[in-house]
């Protein structure tokens, strides 16, 4: 059976390249696990759990790539609720205000840095906004929770809440028309 | 202004003022981005200077090239979007960096593709397809099109077919268009368009471009004039057309798979089995069946041949085959509208041709009737109406899970007809055949789909595995068929 070759010859890349996010991830995988298991033989507190964090804080901030929607506004918000996790378990491994303080702080931190960037770029980028808009909702359903729940609020939610308000009031109040459209899109059903 | 120092450069200087004032008029036609527009000036000009290459006077050149075909598409704001029709929807769910559902369709030309006029032809031809010029987007419960203000641009060809398209970027698009000496491509991201959908934008495409080239074609049914304006039933789901009724889900039993270990990279191999049509078509006839019958029933003994064979199994072979819904429903759209059928036989009953075929005939006839289909589209309906609250980020693990655990692995193999594609007899003189690639799939070894064009039809089979038992398994039948075909394909 002989073949007539129609197709260009393909470029291979090499083995490295090729196979580089399998690659990353069984590098990971393996730093992961050897943590874990001398972790698991030593004494003492559990140190592996802030390195298993770590790399997946590194994972997602370098390596992870989302195949639909790989915007900036994606990529920060993805990091900003890895970093906000890895905080959370900070506090609970070694304790301190981690979670409760600080966590709190980088979030409307950021969420401010994406917001002012969000509504400068508004043109082009009022079709990416859905991933802020669920950190803004998390950041006001977090405080009103709080506040139904009768918790005492640290100034640092107090301000989570005030930004992510803040925020989403100034997209509908200057983009009104554009936003009711991108809702409708992003809500459909 | 590098469109303007690309003239500059390509143009003597008695015909530089009626460049720059072609090029004016073109730049007010355009709001893109700069690099965008940078990039629409150059293909102009590159154009322009290959028609005049061509013999044609920069008059002439301009008046083929006229700025109005670009319409408002490229300057007014876009705000169209498309939800994802109900066989789309499970696409981008089930993606991912390795693995994408592509299709692709060629024409190959009887001249070499001029790259400069095909770029132009594409740039006419997405206004009349809004729906195609589009972009992924995730939403908070489903994916859908979100409309995108770009340079649609055309390539050559360096990767095999189907490969996995980067649909991540803000303006990324959903299709591809690539040429390869004598050949276009259009490969299509299903989410898209099903066969039928995508010859419709590869015949428009081809006629535009041999218009470019001078042709005068006459406006014929299975081709749109990129001037007209695009008909909203041209995008709607078909799907919820069936109404309510009896619904069938789509479980099945695992199937018989083919020998041969899954390569890293896929497809592995593509080939084109080039057949003459009326040899088979008088080769089923004379069978007393169809052609889609015969293909089936060669394809049932060389997957028997191609796979392990466990008498003690129950495993059938089992052939997904399409059917296009269009032939029950006489809609416009250009969305995804067919569903599929499963013909199977046991390995052991798999023999002859000759035995097998009544048995094979009585599937497609049962198997493509509409109450069974329209059953299977039904489910589909109550699928995503039952599915539609939950987030995205929840379905997305699940349904990529699930996906990844049963995905083909309750076919052995795919055959889709794409049936005939017709063109007017003024294009056949500068149109060899068309060929129709299916992406590669997760589990099968082998999938394939056929063609034809006037007197010739291509099988193409598109592998998974180095293993070339399947290919020359089938080579061998078709021969034995008096059906020799003349093989091309990949290295």
């Amino acid at each position: 059976m002989d073949v007539r070759i129609t197709y260009p010859e393909v470029k291979k890349k090499g083995f490295f390249r090729r196979n580089a996010h399998d690659l990353w991830r069984a590098l990971f995988t393996l730093a992961a696990y050897t943590c874990l298991i001398v972790d698991i033989l030593t004494p003492g507190i559990h140190w592996s759990l802030i390195v298993i964090g770590g790399l997946c804080v590194l994972w997602i901030a370098f390596l992870y790539r989302p195949q639909v929607e790989n915007t900036l506004i994606k990529k920060g918000c993805d990091v900003l609720v890895a970093v906000c996790l890895y905080l959370l378990l900070l506090e609970s491994v070694v304790g301190g205000e981690w979670g409760a303080f600080v966590a709190q702080i980088v979030y409307f931190g950021m969420l401010i840095l994406l917001g002012v960037y969000f509504l400068a770029y508004f043109r082009r980028q009022k079709r990416n906004f859905l991933p802020l808009f669920e950190l803004l909702l998390a950041g006001m359903a977090a405080t009103l929770i709080m506040l139904v729940l009768r918790v005492q609020l640290t100034w640092p939610m107090i301000v989570v809440g005030s930004v992510s308000l803040g925020i989403q009031l100034l997209m509908l109040v200057l983009y009104w028309k554009p936003m009711r459209l991108e809702y409708h899109k992003k809500f459909h059903v | 202004m590098s469109h303007l120092k690309l003239a500059q450069k390509l143009f003597p200087p008695g015909q530089q003022d009626a460049v720059h004032e072609y090029l004016a008029t073109v730049r007010h036609r355009l709001s893109l981005s700069r690099r965008h527009t940078r990039q629409l000036l150059e293909d102009h000009v590159r154009a322009l200077c290959c028609l005049c290459d061509r013999g044609l006077s920069l008059e002439d050149a301009m008046a083929r090239l006229r700025p109005d075909r670009l319409g408002t598409f490229y300057r007014q704001e876009r705000t169209d979007w498309y939800p994802l029709d109900h066989a789309a929807k499970i696409y981008p769910l089930s993606m991912s960096t390795k693995r994408m559902m592509v299709f692709r369709l060629s024409c190959y030309l009887k001249e070499p593709v001029v790259p400069e006029l095909l770029q132009m032809a594409l740039t006419y031809t997405m206004r009349r397809f809004p729906a195609f010029a589009t972009s992924i987007k995730c939403g908070f419960f489903w994916h859908y099109l979100d409309s995108v203000m770009r340079r649609w641009p055309v390539k050559p060809e360096s990767e095999l077919p189907c490969a996995v398209m980067k649909v991540g970027a803000v303006r990324s698009p959903s299709l591809r268009v690539v040429y390869y000496q004598n050949r276009i491509s259009v490969e299509f991201f299903h989410i898209l368009t099903d066969g039928t959908g995508g010859s419709q934008f590869l015949r428009t495409l081809v006629k535009t471009y041999l218009e470019l080239n001078g042709a005068e074609i006459p406006p014929f049914e299975g081709a749109f004039s990129p001037e007209e304006e695009p008909d909203p039933a041209e995008w709607e789901d078909a799907f919820p057309i069936t109404g309510e009724g009896a619904a069938k889900g789509f479980s099945d039993k695992p199937a018989l798979q083919m020998k041969g270990m899954l390569p890293l990279e896929q497809p592995n191999r593509v080939l084109h089995y080039n057949l003459d049509t009326d040899a088979l078509l008088a080769a089923a006839r004379s069978r007393g069946c169809t052609i889609t019958g015969l293909m089936l029933a060669v394809l049932m003994l060389t997957c028997r041949d191609a796979s392990r064979i466990d008498p003690r199994s129950r495993k059938k072979i089992q052939i997904q085959l399409p059917v296009n819904m269009r032939k029950f429903y006489p809609v416009k759209t250009l969305r995804n509208f067919s569903m599929y059928t499963s013909i199977r036989l046991h390995p052991s009953r798999v023999t002859t041709v000759e035995e097998m075929l009544p048995e094979i005939m009585e599937q497609i006839r049962t198997g493509t009737a509409q109450e069974p289909l329209e059953a299977s589209m039904r489910m589909s309906c109550r699928l995503v109406r039952w599915l539609r609250f939950i987030p995205l980020s929840i379905k997305r693990p699940i349904a990529y899970f699930i996906y990844g655990k049963l995905g083909d692995g309750v076919f052995t193999t795919t055959l889709s007809n794409l049936g005939a594609i017709r063109l007017p007899e003024s294009m056949q003189p500068y149109v060899e055949k068309f060929d129709f690639v299916l992406g590669p799939p997760v589990e099968n070894r082998a999938v394939c789909s056929l063609c034809s064009y006037g007197n010739k039809t291509v099988l193409t089979v598109v592998k998974n595995t180095h293993l070339t038992l399947f290919e020359d398994a089938l080579y061998r039948y078709l021969c034995q068929l008096g059906l020799t075909p003349f093989m091309e394909g990949s290295s």
